[in-house]
């Protein structure tokens, strides 16, 4: 009977999951993060310690036999919150360890197309994202942009910001995931939305802070559209709903 | 006038300017400054008419010497009118950046006092963000016709890119409509693609050379304000992507704004031909089409009914079938429902297996319109063999037309 491999949930938790049950011989029954799990009666559970040390010789090892394109989509395929990702990269690392690095180009093929797909959704949120993130200014210097993915986005899109603005405070909060991202000028730091952060989540919308650019920006939103060719369909197809609410020209 | 009514009127004034574009420019962080160039681009916002926000895009003044009878800023149109100053744009540059409104600054103008003391103007601004405050986000200069020479290489060596609207196909309609002559246009229009050529030259021999506006140039024309045709149109836009090297010409439906008796009485903007326009010019740059496959003197017009790309393949329909497996990419490019992206997943995919109806499905080919020309391994995609004309036809419709076409006789009177 194969079996259910169960994972803390971390990266590297999944990496050493995933050298395990391709260690085996057989398809694994499933592999979970450990909040996922459910006990199962037929399929034994086999708990994943994480070992960084493995963890990290694993990516080398994929980016030598397989490729720095199926790390890539490995990362992003994790970083999406789909259910059974894990399986799907299991079959997608064992096809490419059976063919070789150049089968990542069969794009039909029931191991590759759905990771293809998968990765392909988080990059364009991610891409998205870049643009669409809205820094607000609270107290004192520093920027919240607030948030809420549908894929673990943010440590994709943290580093261009680091780069955009490297001398300025900000934060960036995935509310629905209660996770954030803290830049001090220096470096990134993981922040948790929690007692400390719920200042900068209750800073109104409507700013009362009274920040005269975003008052700005609202009235520029509406001047700069051309009132003879109105077009909300178009509007939406590339600006979906679900992200006005943390736009500040939208809400 | 405070700085918001400045905008208000001075950033709806610019919106009948199109480029939004970021892209092309990699510029990195200035050291203790702020923002950099993505060469991909990055759009921010889309406005409620669709088109994406890319750049803060505004005039630096709406004052303007000149009375182009389609233009709004036109000196005879009693509009309120305002300027920033210099440090007014920075700030509000500086400030939409850093809260991630925008990409960068697109600034335009109209013409005040001359065109030297305009453009004086705007190049100060890319000079002063540049160097007072560090800026390395994207900048997009007009050049004012008429500009000198020296105030223009000045401009691109701060801007990423720099572009003059060439406004109307032909000098004819620009003397009709301005008091702008065609050397006013293109004579900036080669100071810049000229200056861009050299500059290239200049970083091959020394890469410390600086920069002349890295993401090229760009120009604009509005569509359906003046009789040309759409031959003559994609024939304009063929030669200035090949002689002056431009990487992008906008289209703009005539969006009426005034009165005016040499100008036509359209009851909306031509949007479908725009759109259409755009078409075609897609398929000049990423499909190795050139103008005079698009359209020649029997068929001045896109045809409206279906993209230009389809009526090109009926009209050649005895290229066609191509082979899925066999056909080299720019072949599979010229096939109606194949897009750039899904070309180069054929390509790759099929170096793996036969690839099917579905499995093209899959990649993303739009198989209504792309199973009349593809065979795969020799065989067809199709019940049956030889499908006639008036069938093809009825997939490759996207947008029926329910009467005759109102911009053909537009012009016939």
């Amino acid at each position: 009977m194969s079996a259910q491999y169960a994972y803390d949930g971390s990266f590297p938790g999944l990496l050493c999951a995933l050298c395990a049950a391709l260690t085996a011989q057989e398809r694994p029954f499933d592999i979970v993060a450990d909040r996922e799990l459910q006990p199962m009666l037929l399929a034994p559970t086999i708990p994943i310690t994480t070992d960084e040390d493995r963890a990290d010789r694993f990516m080398v090892r994929i980016d030598a036999t397989m490729g720095r394109h199926v790390r890539r989509n490995l990362v992003r395929t994790f970083l999406s919150d789909i259910p059974g990702r894990e399986l799907l990269i299991y079959d997608y690392l064992s096809f490419i360890r059976e063919k070789g690095p150049r089968a990542d180009g069969h794009l039909t093929h029931l191991a590759v197309a759905p990771v293809h797909a998968v990765a392909r959704q988080v990059t364009v949120e991610a891409h998205r994202l870049t643009g669409m993130a809205r820094f607000t200014r609270v107290a004192g210097e520093l920027l919240v942009a607030v948030m809420e993915p549908r894929h673990r986005v943010l440590p994709l899109i943290a580093p261009h910001f680091t780069r955009r603005f490297p001398a300025d405070r900000w934060v960036m909060l995935d509310v629905g995931r209660g996770a954030g991202l803290y830049w001090d000028m220096k470096e990134l730091h993981e922040v948790e939305t929690g007692p400390e952060t719920t200042h900068l989540l209750n800073t109104p919308p409507d700013s009362a802070t009274g920040d005269i650019y975003e008052k700005m920006w609202r009235q520029y939103f509406k001047d700069i559209a051309i009132p003879e060719r109105k077009n909300p369909r178009c509007q939406k197809r590339f600006m979906p709903t679900r992200y006005w609410k943390y736009l500040t020209e939208k809400r | 006038m405070d700085i918001e009514k400045k905008l208000q009127i001075l950033g709806a004034a610019a919106r009948y300017d199109v480029s939004c574009s970021s892209s092309g420019s990699k510029r990195p962080t200035p050291k203790g400054g702020t923002g950099n160039g993505v060469s991909c681009g990055i759009c921010h916002s889309w406005a409620d008419d669709g088109r994406c926000i890319s750049l803060l895009k505004t005039l630096f003044t709406n004052v303007c010497i000149h009375d182009c009878a389609y233009c709004v800023n036109r000196r005879s149109n009693d509009i309120p009118r305002a300027a920033f100053t210099v440090t007014e744009i920075c700030e509000l540059t500086m400030e939409f950046y850093r809260r991630n409104y925008i990409e960068g600054l697109f600034l335009s103008s109209g013409v005040m006092r001359s065109a030297d003391y305009t453009m004086e103007r705007l190049t100060l601004v890319a000079k002063k963000l540049r160097e007072e405050y560090r800026f390395g986000g994207y900048l997009h200069l007009k050049a004012i016709p008429g500009a000198s020479r020296e105030l223009i290489r000045q401009a691109g060596l701060h801007a990423d890119r720099i572009s003059v609207n060439i406004e109307l196909p032909t000098e004819k309609s620009l003397l009709l409509l301005t008091d702008k002559t065609k050397d006013d246009i293109m004579l900036p229009m080669g100071e810049i693609s000229s200056a861009i050529v050299e500059n290239r030259d200049e970083r091959k021999h020394l890469r410390s050379a600086p920069r002349f506006a890295p993401a090229g140039s760009s120009t604009q024309l509005i569509v359906g304000a003046t009789p040309e045709n759409d031959h003559q149109i994609v024939r304009l836009s063929e030669g200035l992507y090949n002689r002056f090297g431009l990487k992008r010409v906008y289209y703009s439906a005539f969006v009426p704004v005034s009165s005016d008796n040499r100008l036509p009485a359209l009851a909306t903007p031509p949007l479908l031909r725009e759109h259409r326009l755009y078409q075609a010019d897609w398929l000049m740059r990423y499909y190795g089409f050139t103008a005079g496959e698009i359209l020649d003197d029997r068929t001045p017009f896109l045809d409206e009914e279906m993209d230009p790309k389809s009526a090109w393949a009926l009209r050649n329909i005895h290229l066609f079938p191509i082979d899925t497996q066999t056909a080299p990419y720019e072949t599979l490019l010229r096939v109606p429902g194949i897009g750039v992206r899904s070309a180069q997943r054929i390509v790759i995919a099929r170096r793996h297996t036969r690839l099917g109806y579905d499995d093209l499905k899959k990649i993303g080919v739009v198989m209504k319109r792309a199973k009349h020309f593809l065979t795969v391994g020799g065989r067809t995609l199709l019940p049956g063999s030889g499908r006639p004309l008036r069938l093809i036809r009825r997939d490759l419709v996207t947008r029926a037309m329910l009467g005759p076409s109102l911009q053909l006789n537009l012009f016939a009177a």
